[in-house]
């Protein structure tokens, strides 16, 4: 880190010990009304889009000063912010490859989360295999006529927009003929059902398009370019996303190990599993750095943040089983922040990627094994 | 690679073929006094010592980077034992032995001493019960790294004992010291307790490591592309491609946790926590990674002219002299609730 992102660090601690709104409500609309303002503040104090150009409402920072406020944000225990989706991964993209009117109309919303984004990948019948997606889009004069479903979109029913991944042209199974359109989530025709996930919270919903119009310029990147579009978008998810996570995770082992010493279950076997996810985390974190070091420089290699996502997986689930066997047979009788996040750990090794995918790509991209 | 480690690396590709690492390690004898002058010739025992009394100086990461190239081609242990503990340890406290020790004309050694396994009374004598040590031949004293502290103990002196074993990695000098109240020739800082010399010793040691669990992946992968089963290569199967993923994510992680040990100890910033986590998930990486080798390999992969139990056995034993997996992590647990201010 330079001396821009330690004075920006100066910066981030005086303000938030000022303005930290405090951990948000655990009913979920308030959470999310809560999740949204304090976007909105760090926005309005000039802490969104941090690396973002100056001319598209950023600061022109590197994406070192990125992994300040992630690691400041996580470090006091702040909320995450909620359209993390929209900042890291669609912002860059549309800056990369969009038209001008594009990051006119799309960019502001991103920063002060007036416009939350969701992701529309995945459907019943194209999971990790994006190929599948057989959710069509037809020209009609200047729109398209989208007609479909899609599955697991995270906050479908609070977005504004959705990075539609639609098929214009081939069969499904084939990669071209992928287009992404900016879809708003308001649009006639739309429905959308939430899919409680196994912690009974309604994260993710199922979402129908019956002949749903969106203007052809909501195109991104060009017709049948979905697929180069969505790869783009996938490398510019992780750095920050896994530097954010493995602080927040860092958090949450200090508190199962002073819990764990105050309870006397810090046994042999107790401290080499405090120690061995410590390593785990102090790896996870390297790893981080190293991604955005890379990312800056223009030197990260096709397909390496798939070693951060599988190790993400691996470290988070062996900290809450950890965590589990640690405490004892007390885990039974309550479901509290540590058992439900041992069953939310379930997913991290299946989102943005399964960990078999990501091993596809390590031997493929890394190892050249194809 | 830098050029200067390019430059090592065939060096070290002439002076220590894999056949007579194999022979070495088969009749558990040392390097020649020839190839040993070599290496120490190319300024190998001068590396980290600084500048001003007349070693090399070299910064953590050129030194890591060294150290990777040393693990790739199985030089000697007792040699990085030399480098990177005893000439430091000497440094400014017995010129003399420094030189000595740069120069190659008298040899030494060094080992890790486990907590439980030595210690040091309130007038400065230290006892220790049967420790691994690598020695290389005709020894005169080695550097001894305890969590605590770092001493260096003369081979002369009547108290100490050497005991040659049927060691597990074989051709390295392996010895049992034990000694009883001995006054050592000099004390410094553990690596627990910020003690550099120690801590950057250790880091050669994972670095060593990292070096050769990079060169039994691409072994594997050169295998698996080449090796036909069913009419295939073996990187076509699935459960062949993902075992090499998973072999070259270990890899990446420690080359990256590496790097930022690096950046950390250039810097001055490091702490106990972070080393004491690498000290457990290096070895158990690289571990995990030869052990996958030996598998992707097969039935070739467990022969005795093959190789691969030459790496296998310097990581068990590293490992082990560490303190073995359950150990190291407990360790590094300790270290951890220090760090973050929970007594324990």
């Amino acid at each position: 880190m330079g001396p821009a992102e330690e004075n920006l660090r100066t910066e981030l601690r005086a303000w938030t010990a000022a303005n930290d709104p405090g951990p948000p409500p655990a009913e979920y609309q308030a959470r999310i009304r809560a999740l949204v303002d304090w976007q909105a503040a760090l926005c309005e104090a000039g802490f969104m889009g941090l690396s973002w150009p100056v001319r598209y409402g950023g600061r022109g920072m590197s994406l070192g000063a990125e992994a300040v406020l992630a690691e400041e944000l996580a470090r006091s225990g702040a909320a995450e912010i909620i359209n993390r989706l929209a900042l890291y991964t669609w912002g860059p993209t549309l800056m990369d490859m969009g038209e001008p009117s594009q990051m006119r109309r799309f960019l502001p919303g991103m920063l002060d989360a007036s416009e939350l984004w969701c992701q529309g990948f995945s459907e019943p019948d194209a999971g990790s295999d994006l190929a599948g997606v057989r959710t069509r889009a037809v020209s009609d004069g200047e729109e398209l006529v989208i007609t479909g479903q899609k599955v697991w979109t995270s906050r479908a029913e609070l977005s504004t927009w959705n990075a539609l991944l639609v098929r214009t042209d081939g069969e499904p199974g084939q990669h071209r003929g992928l287009t992404l359109v900016i879809t708003p989530m308001k649009a006639e025709g739309i429905t959308i059902r939430p899919l409680p996930q196994m912690l009974g919270e309604p994260h993710f919903s199922e979402v129908f398009f019956d002949e749903v119009r969106v203007p052809v310029a909501n195109v991104l990147g060009g017709l049948n370019q979905g697929w180069r579009v969505s790869m783009k978008a996938m490398g510019y998810e992780r750095g920050i996303f896994v530097l954010e996570r493995s602080i927040r995770l860092r958090r949450r082992l200090s508190e199962l190990a002073d819990r764990a010493r105050e309870e006397g279950r810090l046994d042999r076997a107790g401290m080499a599993g405090i120690g061995r996810v410590h390593a785990s985390l102090e790896m996870l974190t390297a790893q981080a750095y190293r991604t955005l070091a890379e990312q800056q420089a223009g030197t990260l290699p096709p397909g390496a943040t798939s070693v951060d996502k599988l190790y993400l997986a691996e470290v988070y689930q062996d900290l809450f089983a950890t965590a589990v066997d640690i405490l004892g047979p007390e885990v039974a009788l309550v479901e509290d922040g540590w058992t439900h996040d041992l069953l939310e750990s379930r997913s991290v090794s299946i989102y943005s990627g399964t960990s078999e995918i990501q091993k596809n790509v390590i031997s493929g991209r890394l190892l050249g094994l194809r | 690679m830098s050029e200067l480690a390019a430059a090592f690396d065939q060096a070290l590709g002439e002076l220590l073929p894999f056949s007579d690492a194999l022979n070495r390690a088969e009749e558990d004898r040392p390097v020649s006094a020839v190839v040993r002058a070599e290496i120490i010739g190319m300024g190998w025992n001068a590396l980290v010592t600084p500048e001003e009394v007349g070693g090399l100086g070299l910064g953590v990461g050129e030194m890591m980077e060294l150290c990777a190239v040393a693990g790739r081609h199985l030089l000697p242990v007792a040699l990085l034992d030399e480098s990177l503990l005893l000439a430091p340890a000497l440094a400014g406290a017995d010129p003399q032995g420094l030189e000595e020790v740069m120069g190659g004309t008298a040899a030494g050694g060094g080992g890790y001493v486990a907590e439980g396994s030595g210690s040091v009374d309130s007038s400065g004598r230290l006892s220790v019960h049967g420790v691994g040590v690598r020695v290389s031949p005709g020894a005169e004293r080695v550097a001894l790294a305890h969590p605590h502290w770092t001493a260096v103990v003369s081979l002369d002196d009547p108290a100490v004992r050497l005991r040659a074993t049927r060691a597990l990695d074989r051709g390295q000098g392996v010895r049992a010291l034990s000694a009883e109240g001995v006054r050592p020739e000099l004390m410094s800082d553990g690596w627990m307790d910020g003690g550099p010399v120690a801590a950057r010793w250790l880091a050669g040691l994972l670095a060593d490591l990292v070096g050769g669990a990079g060169r039994v992946l691409s072994m594997s992968v050169s295998h698996a592309r080449e090796r036909e089963q069913f009419g295939r290569p073996l990187v076509r199967f699935q459960a062949v491609a993902h075992r090499l993923a998973e072999m070259k994510a270990r890899l990446e992680l420690m080359r990256s946790a590496m790097a930022r040990l690096a950046h950390l100890m250039e810097k001055g910033t490091w702490d106990a926590a972070f080393l004491a986590g690498l000290a457990w998930s290096v070895p158990a990486y690289a571990r995990e990674v030869c052990e996958s080798a030996i598998q992707v390999h097969g039935g070739i992969g467990f022969t005795w002219e093959y190789g691969l139990h030459l790496y296998y056995r310097r990581i068990l034993a590293l490992q082990s002299m560490l303190g073995g997996g359950l150990d190291t992590a407990a360790r590094a647990g300790r270290a951890y609730l220090r760090a973050i201010g929970s007594p324990t």
